[in-house]
């Protein structure tokens, strides 16, 4: 017996504390829309329960991110009520026209939505179906359209300032305090990985784990960074510097990346007194790394003279050693590679010093991490929104029913909003399960509890376990679809006002509208497909198209390298998560995409060095016909292009040593970097990741595919 | 000061004026005071600001109305 109650309190502790968090949000939640209501009946307005649904869509375990998804929905709110009054104005008298107007005013916007991946994202997706829900509102009774407009906007700001208020000042949760200390996880599995690296205990499978996890660590706090940017002035104050230190870790990486495949390609060619010169350095730059108690400052303390000293170093005795050797200019190459990647640690870990010590000096300015967007699924569910609003509105202006509005509306906005998940069609389901939970729900509650209620405390009473059960739907791993389904339908069937109307026909109404909204989205989806195999053939043709862009795109002082390695990052990751992933090639998909993050970073640093020279016309001509090259050769990996590009290289080469006007500091780095280039390419391994998809055997479907 | 203006023709309550200047005014002192470190010694961050902006919104408002 006292083992049962022993037990007992265990399972529910263990509970407890598991469930805890969902907990307090459910109840933050459920407060926070009751706060919304209760202004929105004491101001009187005209549907309060836009304020309460704009709660729970905003909210958010992390307040940060109720902030800045608040602050898009306001700004997209807005843009789209304001488009809905012009439309009205222009076309309320004929409701085919207006319905053309609104699918064209919404189609814009998902066009917009499609250059955007994050919130700026929702927010056109906002003002495309803000304009819908408004529009049929207004067109219906032009006279009132602006107090409509007036309305939904009041609201939606009412609400979300209460969701904001609430979230911060009751047990707020930032994502921003994580920043930091998994910006120190990642310095010290960093040096870890350049510990291995250096002493060649490495074989490629946890190689190829560690460059995963360092993805997903860079991907997780950009993240966290975007969203953090409305927690409290210390978090803007440290976003430039986790962007700063973001951005040269990208760097940091994919030079040692390059460096240790030089290394390698080295190792099977070079003599060993050769190899000798620059795995000497090994031990002492390992030791920097690992100073005295592996802090940010003290390994920048030791790295930073140990990188004066090199260069002094270097300077004095390389010309000398390297004299004796065989291979000895791509030796060389290889060392002035190595005091990039000595350059480029420093970098990173001054970024990990200011962002892990505050009051050191400001960060330079780093641009935006570059997402890539693809138009193609925008597009589609675009078009889907679109149909769904024609083929549910022709039904409604067709048979004059009531509840047609209301279906049109919201299977645009599940087409809209459910697009770009994984798998739509399992996600809708889940939804349309939550649908069925959240009508019953708002029967019982509006029919046999809300009857009961006499003022607003016993109102808020009613539904306080109503919301709070929907909002721990939310925030449950498992049923996070169930649960917004059941909120979506539970809060628009329940017309709450100050003098209710219990009208069991617009319920049913309303009812039917919901579910055939949801049936023309669900039939969309079914119709127009997305197919993940369409969507990886077109990320894998970008990713191609990355080494063109680093051979040919203006270089805007560095913006260049770090848009060329933030989009490829981005592609990476969209190619090994959901739903593009292929799980039994996610090595392939890595080694190209490293590769391809090798060759184009070493065409950047060339093209760098060649712009800060006075460049004579035959110069220009050789650097850019080997530039032309290699971009040609990513296209079309073959032998020809190959030959052609080692030619092209050979005449630069030439031309290089020919020139009399170049500097013999900047004339040794590019000849460096052609050493690097080539012998990337001479590399069959490269060559293959280079080649990439045509390699890998894979049966593409992607060109036979329907779409 | 009138409790009312006009922004094309719609009427605006020149609260709402007040509320955006008390909360750019909260915004500047939130960064000042992250600046100089000094939310160190406050136990609950954004309770504070919450509390901050309340006051600020509050004597700006009661000054102009009274």
């Amino acid at each position: 017996m006292k083992n049962l109650f022993a037990n007992l309190r265990e399972a529910v502790s263990t509970w407890f504390a598991a469930d805890l968090p969902n907990l307090v949000f459910a109840l933050k939640t459920s407060v926070a829309g009751l706060l919304a209501l209760w202004i929105s009946f004491r101001l009187d307005f005209a549907q309060p329960q836009w304020a309460l649904m704009t709660v729970f869509i905003i909210s958010r375990p992390e307040s940060g991110l109720v902030m800045t998804k608040g602050f898009y929905r306001v700004l997209g709110t807005i843009a789209g009520s304001a488009a809905a009054l012009i439309l009205t104005g222009l076309f309320a008298q004929s409701a085919e026209l207006f319905i053309l107007s609104l699918a064209t005013w919404i189609g814009l916007n998902v066009a917009l939505a499609a250059r955007y991946r994050n919130f700026q994202s929702y927010g056109f997706m906002l003002a495309g179906y803000t304009a819908a829900i408004i529009g049929f509102g207004a067109a219906a009774d032009p006279n009132h359209a602006f107090d409509i407009a007036q309305a939904r906007v009041s609201e939606v700001v009412l609400g979300i300032l209460c969701a904001s208020v609430v979230a911060e000042a009751f047990f707020p949760v930032h994502a921003s305090v994580q920043l930091v200390p998994a910006a120190l996880a990642r310095f010290t599995r960093f040096k870890e990985f350049l510990r291995h690296a250096f002493s060649l205990d490495f074989d490629s499978g946890k190689m190829l784990a560690m460059q995963q996890a360092f993805l997903a660590d860079i991907v997780a706090s950009e993240t966290q960074r975007s969203s953090s940017v409305f927690e409290g002035a210390e978090a803007r104050l440290r976003d430039a510097r986790v962007r700063w230190m973001n951005a040269s870790f990208m760097k940091a990486s994919t030079t040692l990346y390059g460096f240790i495949q030089t290394m390698r390609r080295l190792r099977l060619q070079a003599p060993a007194e050769g190899i000798a010169i620059i795995t000497s350095h090994y031990d002492e730059l390992a030791g920097c790394m690992m100073a005295a108690d592996g802090s940010p400052a003290a390994v920048a303390a030791r790295l930073a003279t140990y990188r004066s000293e090199l260069h002094v170093r270097h300077r004095q005795a390389m010309p000398e050693t390297a004299e004796a050797v065989p291979m000895r200019g791509d030796i060389a190459a290889a060392f002035r590679l190595y005091l990039r990647v000595v350059d480029e640690l420093v970098d990173y870990v001054d970024a990990m010093l200011a962002l892990s010590e505050p009051g050191r000096p400001t960060p330079p300015a780093v641009p935006a991490y570059a997402l890539h967007a693809d138009s193609w699924v925008a597009t589609l569910s675009g078009l889907r929104a679109v149909g769904v609003l024609f083929a549910v509105s022709a039904f409604w202006i067709a048979t004059a029913w009531p509840g047609g509005s209301g279906a049109a509306t919201l299977g645009a906005i599940i087409c809209m909003l459910f697009g770009s998940a994984p798998a739509p069609t399992i996600v809708v389901q889940r939804v349309a399960r939550g649908f069925v939970l959240g009508q019953l729900m708002a029967f019982v509650c509006m029919f046999f509890v809300l009857p009961q209620a006499d003022a607003f405390p016993s109102v808020a009473l009613c539904m306080l376990p109503f919301l709070a059960f929907s909002a721990w739907m939310i925030v449950h791993p498992r049923f996070a679809s169930e649960g917004s389904g059941i909120y979506l339908a539970m809060i628009s069937s329940i017309p709450l006002h100050n003098q209710m109307h219990y009208d069991i026909v617009d319920f049913l109404n309303n009812c039917v509208g919901v579910f055939i909204g949801l049936g023309a989205a669900s039939i969309a989806f079914s119709v127009f497909p997305s197919s993940p195999t369409r969507l990886r053939d077109r990320l894998l043709a970008r990713l191609r198209d990355q080494v063109a862009d680093a051979c040919r795109a203006p270089l805007r002082e560095g913006a260049l390298r770090h848009r060329f390695e933030s989009r490829t990052r981005d592609l990476l990751y969209q190619l090994t998560t959901p739903p593009a992933a292929m799980r039994e090639l996610s090595g392939p998909v890595f080694g190209h995409a490293m590769t391809i993050l090798e060759v184009g970073q070493m065409a950047i640093e060339l093209r760098t060095v060649l712009e800060r020279q006075s460049r004579s016309e035959t110069l220009h001509h050789a650097s850019t016909a080997m530039l032309d090259a290699l971009v040609a050769l990513c296209r079309n990996p073959d032998d020809a292009s190959r030959t052609a590009l080692f030619r092209a290289l050979d005449q630069l080469r030439a031309t290089l040593d020919g020139a009399a006007d170049i500097d013999a500091e900047m004339r040794d780095e590019l000849q460096a970097n052609c050493y690097l280039i080539r012998s990337a390419l001479q590399d069959d391994e490269a060559m293959r990741h280079v080649r990439g998809a045509a390699e890998w055997n894979i049966s593409i479907p992607g060109a036979s595919h329907a779409t | 000061m009138p409790r009312e203006f006009a922004l094309g023709d719609i009427y605006c309550p020149t609260l709402l004026l007040i509320f955006l200047a008390a909360l750019t005014v909260n915004w500047c002192l939130g960064w000042l005071l992250a600046r100089f470190g000094l939310n160190r010694f406050v136990w609950h961050p954004p309770l504070f600001h919450l509390a901050l902006f309340v006051c600020l919104f509050a004597a700006m408002a009661l000054t102009v109305y009274r």
